[in-house]
């Protein structure tokens, strides 16, 4: 056989074996290839559903069977890990019936810099285009969104391309598995969550030594947090997701916290003042948008009640869904 | 556009494309080089006409200096380019180095005053090509190289994409007469050019990129950190740049290769010397022949005497620090090579003709590995560390074995030196990996692509880093 020949067929044996192997490993470990989380709670009440939508912060913040359950209103959710408002836009058509919206953001999803692995699948290239030219984006950080492009193309043939975080996640928590003794709660482990469930994060960042914290910390800033920017397509996206909502009700944009160690590391003066400016912005696009600062509530700031450096553990959700009852019972301020 | 990104692919992809493409050499050549120039400008635009500036000049230089006769003049031309070429080079990359210098001199002399600090942007690869300009320059200067007679081969040869930012530093008696007839790799060759970028992107993505955040946190706040958290830190350095540097090196030289050139070896598993003399044999070897051929040889090398040959060793590798970066760090990582190196000779001389037998004993050559690697380590804590009182802190912590402070263990440290320490071990010293292996039975060279394939897809890091070459 020719050099050429033998070139192709390996080539093409090595591209058919990791492909296999890319598709087996991916179920052997159990990682999630499906980036929506589509939930409906308490369906059989009546009236129109409230939309729910936001990153998993706003699912791990706030218990929102509980919220249903005092509303006595159905909720339909929609979420994607990670998800910024670009993400969540297209998901906000797929449910027209709803009579109000709840918005999760937080600025660890608001912050451009922070981007979701479900962008490209979710947002098409045209809208992201035509928002970067909007919102003049640099070069450096339009390509670095414009090049996430070809990788769920990639993912066809290869699922594991770009999901080396899971893997190594949901291997460790195989082989913890194994052991014969009950595995650790390990806060850093896989990020799991249903919308429609409470699942239980009792677990608490204050917990963490030091070294782990510190780990987590420059895991993020190796993505670029630390220049936190909050003006681009996702204030673009919020801006468009606030104008689309239901008019019947007012809209509950929702203001996550994140953990004293993230404020620390990321949330730095001139980010924090361009945070605040997004969330001025949004305020007045929609003069009866409604607006809970979580963020800003004095029990909400210690890493006791944080699961991980941005994530709410049991605790934390208990006093934010407690805050949001409160602020959904109450009158509108005037 | 760093070699491990979706947009360099494609951009490597068209210009293969287009280059199969083509009847015309001349045209071909034109592509590569308006390529080249377009790859540079993905870093910042303005910069190429730096580029096309310095290449012009030694290649305008080198023409007359092949013309002329006259000595004092042939002499004075190459001063004007080494001038202009380290001017440059000076400017961009020492100029607040100097200022801030100069501001400190004068500070412990009682005299103070407000540093000035200019804002200039360091244009990348800067210090790559200008030594590979300029070795030009020197070589027709001492009539080892005919002058080249086509600007545009010329300024290829400068800028020829694969190793224009990091290298490696390619000399043009081995570039320029490729340029001279078309080439195109054969099956083999191409097979081989991309095993080796294969095996440069696991390097850079599933080794460097997956310790440089553990590094970096240890690097920034050493005081935090007890020794052996700062210990893994600098050997986990020693790792990132040695798969950094030699993975770009790989991906440099495999690029080359698919497009049928051939550049030096770059790295020959440094780690594994067991004298800092042949650390330097293996280590950035385009840089340490070239401070070789073009300084410490210009500084009378060897031939006057051993005190001058130990001042010169030590001033090559001085200013060989100082090549890497405006910082006494590298000055104190040049120094610290150059005194290890000025002991080793001693020590061989020394010996005298006990040397080859020492050379055979297991345990001398275990003892020579260990002291060397203990050299290159608190060589790389200087190399590293933000300031000399980070690169302090750090060692004081680690010899007084420090217990008090943050423990920071990281598993991919471990990961990463069992990888290394693995292909170190695997791998004959002196051995081609990927020659042997595109010459393997198919089945072979299949399982061993496919580990490398599934290397990079379920460890390999979701974005990459910038090399660390790059701001040099």
């Amino acid at each position: 056989m020719s050099r050429g020949r033998q070139l192709l067929v390996v080539l093409t044996a090595v591209v058919v074996l990791s492909s296999v192997l890319n598709h087996a490993i991916i179920r052997w470990l159990d990682i999630r290839t499906d980036v929506i989380d589509r939930g409906k709670i308490n369906p059989e009440t009546a009236g129109p559903p409230i939309l729910v939508t936001g990153s998993s912060l706003t699912f791990f913040g706030v218990s929102w069977r509980k919220i249903s359950a005092s509303l006595q209103r159905p909720i339909v959710t929609r979420s994607v890990g990670g998800a910024s408002p670009c993400e969540l836009e297209p998901l906000l058509r797929e449910v027209p019936e709803a009579g109000r919206l709840m918005l999760g953001v937080s600025i660890f999803d608001l912050n451009e810099n922070n981007l979701s692995d479900a962008r490209a699948p979710l947002v098409p290239f045209a809208q992201t285009w035509n928002d970067l030219r909007a919102t003049h984006t640099d070069w450096t950080a339009s390509k670095r969104i414009l090049w996430m492009y070809p990788l769920p193309w990639l993912q066809h043939v290869f699922p594991l391309a770009g999901r080396s975080s899971a893997v190594m996640v949901n291997a460790r928590e195989k082989v913890r598995a194994l052991r014969p003794r009950p595995p650790a709660a390990e806060p850093e482990s896989r990020l799991a969550f249903k919308t429609d469930e409470d699942s239980g994060h009792p677990e608490k960042l204050s917990d963490w030594d030091c070294g782990r914290v510190a780990r987590n910390v420059s895991q993020l800033a190796a993505s670029a947090f630390a220049q936190g920017r909050f003006s681009g397509p996702k204030s673009q996206a919020l801006a468009r997701i606030l104008a689309r909502a239901p008019r019947t009700e007012p809209t509950l944009l929702l203001v996550l916290p994140v953990s004293p160690p993230y404020r620390e590391a990321f949330a730095h003066p001139a980010a924090q003042a361009a945070f605040e400016q997004a969330i001025a912005e949004a305020q007045s696009s929609d003069p009866k948008l409604r607006v809970l600062r979580l963020d800003q509530h004095p029990a909400l700031q210690s890493a006791e009640v944080f699961w991980d450096l941005v994530h709410l553990n049991d605790d934390g959700r208990r006093i934010a869904t407690g805050l949001v009852m409160d602020h959904l019972s109450a009158p509108p301020a005037r | 556009m760093i070699f491990t990104s979706f947009e360099f692919v494609a951009f490597f992809g068209l210009v293969l494309l287009l280059r199969s493409g083509m009847k015309n050499f001349a045209a071909e050549k034109w592509l590569l080089l308006i390529a080249s120039w377009l790859f540079y400008m993905s870093w910042n635009p303005p910069f190429v006409l730096l580029l096309i500036f310095t290449s012009g000049l030694d290649f305008f230089v080198g023409r007359w200096l092949e013309q002329s006769t006259v000595q004092r003049t042939r002499r004075l031309l190459l001063i004007a380019s080494l001038v202009a070429n380290l001017g440059i080079l000076a400017f961009f990359k020492y100029t607040n180095f100097l200022l801030e210098s100069w501001h400190g001199l004068l500070a412990s002399v009682g005299i103070t005053f407000h540093p000035v600090v200019l804002n200039i942007l360091l244009p990348a690869g800067i210090s790559f090509f200008t030594f590979q300009s300029m070795s030009y320059t020197i070589d027709v200067y001492r009539r080892e190289i005919p002058a080249c007679r086509n600007l545009r081969d010329f300024l290829l040869f400068v800028a020829f994409f694969p190793q224009l930012v990091a290298g490696p530093i390619v000399r043009a008696a081995d570039f320029l007469p490729q340029l001279l007839q078309r080439r195109r790799a054969d099956w083999r060759d191409f097979e081989s050019g991309l095993a080796l970028f294969a095996l440069g992107a696991f390097k850079k993505l599933v080794i460097s990129d997956q310790i440089a955040g553990h590094v970096d946190l240890v690097f920034s706040q050493p005081g935090h950190y007890d020794a052996l958290s700062l210990l893994l830190g600098s050997l986990g350095f020693g790792l990132q740049i040695y798969c950094d540097f030699s993975g770009y090196s790989d991906m440099a030289i495999g690029c080359a290769r698919m497009m049928g050139y051939e550049f030096c070896l770059n790295f020959r598993m440094p780690y594994s010397s067991v004298s800092i003399t042949e650390f330097w044999r293996r280590w950035h070897i385009s840089l340490s022949t070239w401070l070789r051929d073009y300084l410490y040889i210009s500084l009378g090398g060897n031939r006057r005497g051993p005190t001058t040959t130990q001042i010169n060793l030590l001033l090559t590798m001085l200013l060989g620090g100082l090549w890497h970066g405006a910082s006494w760090n590298f000055v104190i990582w040049g120094g610290l090579h150059g005194l290890a190196l000025i002991v080793h000779k001693a020590w061989r001389s020394l010996l005298g003709k006990r040397a080859a037998a020492v050379d055979n004993s297991r345990l001398a050559r275990l003892a020579g590995w260990m002291l060397t690697m203990a050299v290159v380590l608190v060589g790389w804590i200087f190399f590293r560390a933000v300031g000399l009182d980070n690169a302090t802190t750090m060692l004081a912590r680690i010899f007084t074995w420090e217990t008090g402070g943050v423990r920071l263990l990281s598993p991919q440290i471990f990961l990463a030196l069992a990888l290394v320490a693995g292909a170190h071990l695997c791998v004959s010293k002196n051995g081609d990996w990927i020659a042997w292996i595109v010459e393997r039975p198919m089945a072979v060279r299949v399982a061993a692509y496919t580990a490398l394939l599934m290397g990079i897809l379920c460890l390999g890091a979701r974005e990459s880093a910038p090399f660390i070459y790059f701001q040099f």
